[in-house]
């Protein structure tokens, strides 16, 4: 415990300099303007931001990232609640009463419960990383190549199991990133493997190219399909503080929610989205009222609210723990901390402690920004509702243009990220959710990586994988999930599961 | 704007102390339902008479920062 309180010690000291308040700052503002913006989700703008990252030190460009991801929780509840269009994927839910509230006149208690809970589970899964991370990174620095390989199968089996939408696409998407992370020079025999003769390909497909062209260009090109509806159901919200009423009706709620969205966040393929879903499945199940669920519940939008910020917060445990990203934007995170030339992986707590708990202690004063921006400072994101997409979108498509371009002064990566942006909207056409290509495509490399280790260590032998109980217990879980899944029922509790919210 | 401005300051302040009073409020708060769902009837309308006079000073304070 001493150790614990001596870290946190540590992690606000780094958090609290100047120069990394300023980027928590930066991440939180970034991060509820996005997420109030429908149609960009935290995705897309942490992959439009990795080349920005390049020329910060990596403590400061990570608790930016984490900012832009746990805000775009916040803000994205904004929308939901206003104007019945989510900002972000995980607030779907927060529309179904949020609005409805709204529509009762009481938008500033369902804003300010929606804050007030999201400031509550933020805080409570920082204390649930400070206090987990350190013992499963500990187990994890015992893990060798076997367990690793068995480890990220699993990551990327749970992840299509937990993904939404059709689970074929899904396992596709990501066989598609696995082959993708092939591409490059062999790093054992130093053989050029599918480039092609392409000389920029030698080096390996761009990860900043394809996060970039499949979420956000992709994401904008869709997006200026949809007809522009954005009428701001309440233009004067008032009465932000909620009752006393209101806090007793939502506190159960919120720490249903608080403890449904940690655990799922740190489940592979969780995330917030998954614990914003379940959050609401649950709390409709568990309330004696729940034929007012859809009719302006304050407990349908404590709990979604809650679950979606735990969720986003805890996802970060097998990502600073394991090096595994339980979802895309962990995989994104990954992508940044390679950029920075940081190996991810639970070294990560050992090596480097200034970036392991200033990221911690980061996400607790980024919660506390949070609850300020998106309270007394609401009518600023209303009013910005009300830019038109017609002026957003070239901005935003020059900005990561020159981004992209920065990366390596080479047109090629715009090219490149061009065709992927294509790509990607053919995907988003087809119903192909790109979040498992990302997965694969990051996890891919070290699969690989680790597949190889292992199999030198053994001389070849393949049993290696089933012999050590570690790995063994880890290819089993994900033996058991492929084959539940393909199971008719659970199939259809699946579907169900992410229908029924 | 003096007003607006007071007003503002207000709602942080407000809004501070609610962050602050969350935590222990949920978890003892969600622990008193778990025992009136234990305890009799008249036990438990006695905890939510409590709960509801603790409320009344909140309340006030709500309105008059509003």
């Amino acid at each position: 415990m001493e150790a614990l309180f001596s870290n946190l010690g540590l992690g606000f000291t780094v958090a609290l300099s100047l120069q990394n308040l300023f980027y928590c700052f930066m991440g939180v503002v970034l991060g509820t303007l996005i997420g109030v913006l429908p149609g960009i989700g935290p995705v897309a703008t942490i992959a439009m931001l990795l080349p920005v990252t390049f020329t910060l030190n990596p403590t400061s460009a990570l608790i930016m990232l984490a900012g832009i991801y746990y805000g775009a929780q916040y803000g994205g509840s904004t929308t939901s609640i206003l104007i019945n269009l989510p900002g972000e994927s995980s607030s779907v839910v927060t529309c179904l009463d949020g609005y409805q509230m709204a529509r009762q006149g009481r938008a500033g208690p369902a804003l300010g419960i929606a804050a007030i809970g999201s400031f509550f589970a933020g805080c409570v899964s920082t204390v649930i990383i400070a206090l987990f991370a350190p013992p499963l990174a500990e187990v994890a620095l015992k893990f060798g190549p076997a367990e690793y390989f068995s480890l990220m199968v699993l990551g990327l089996i749970a992840a299509t199991v937990l993904a939404h939408g059709s689970l074929i696409k899904a396992i596709a998407m990501v066989i598609l990133g696995l082959l993708l992370g092939l591409v490059g020079t062999d790093v054992n025999s130093g053989v050029a493997r599918f480039s092609f003769g392409v000389s920029e390909l030698s080096d390996g497909i761009g990860f900043v190219s394809v996060a970039m062209g499949v979420f956000g260009f992709a994401e904008i090109i869709n997006n200026l399909e949809q007809k522009e509806q954005r009428e701001v159901f309440t233009k004067k919200v008032t009465g932000l503080l909620p009752t006393w009423q209101d806090i007793r009706d939502s506190a159960p709620s919120i720490l249903r929610g608080t403890a449904l969205g940690s655990f799922l966040g740190i489940l592979p393929g969780g995330g917030a989205l998954l614990a914003s879903f379940a959050a609401y499945t649950l709390e409709k199940k568990v309330s004696k009222n729940s034929a007012n669920f859809g009719k302006g519940a304050i407990q349908g939008v404590a709990a979604p609210e809650s679950a979606n910020n735990a969720g986003a917060q805890t996802s970060f445990i097998p990502l600073l723990t394991l090096g595994i990203p339980s979802n895309p934007v962990m995989a994104l995170m990954i992508g940044a901390m390679m950029i920075q030339g940081i190996a991810p992986g639970p070294q990560v707590m050992t090596e480097r402690p200034q970036l392991f708990w200033g990221m911690i202690a980061s996400m607790w004063i980024g919660n506390l920004m949070l609850v300020i921006l998106n309270l007394p400072l609401i009518g600023m994101w209303i009013k910005l509702l009300t830019v038109p997409y017609r002026m957003l979108y070239p901005a935003i498509l020059l900005f990561c243009g020159v981004g992209v371009y920065s990366l390596s002064n080479s047109p090629f990566d715009v090219m490149q990220t061009a065709a992927f942006g294509v790509v990607g909207y053919i995907w988003v056409k087809l119903e192909c959710e790109p979040a498992p290509l990302i997965l694969g495509f990051i996890l891919g490399p070290l699969m690989e990586e680790n597949l190889r280790r292992a199999m030198l260590l053994s001389r070849g032998d393949a049993t290696v994988f089933f012999q050590r109980p570690i790995s063994l217990t880890m290819l089993l879980i994900a033996a058991f999930l492929l084959l539940i899944v393909v199971a008719p029922v659970v199939r259809k509790k699946r579907e169900e599961a992410f229908v029924e919210a | 704007m003096g007003k607006l401005i007071r007003h503002q300051v207000f709602m942080i302040l407000a809004i501070g102390f609610i962050c602050v009073a969350i935590f222990p409020l949920v978890f003892i708060y969600c622990t008193s339902l778990l025992i009136q769902s234990a305890v009799s009837k008249q036990t438990a309308a006695k905890i939510d008479k409590f709960w509801d006079t603790i409320g009344k000073p909140y309340d006030y304070l709500i309105k008059a920062i509003e």
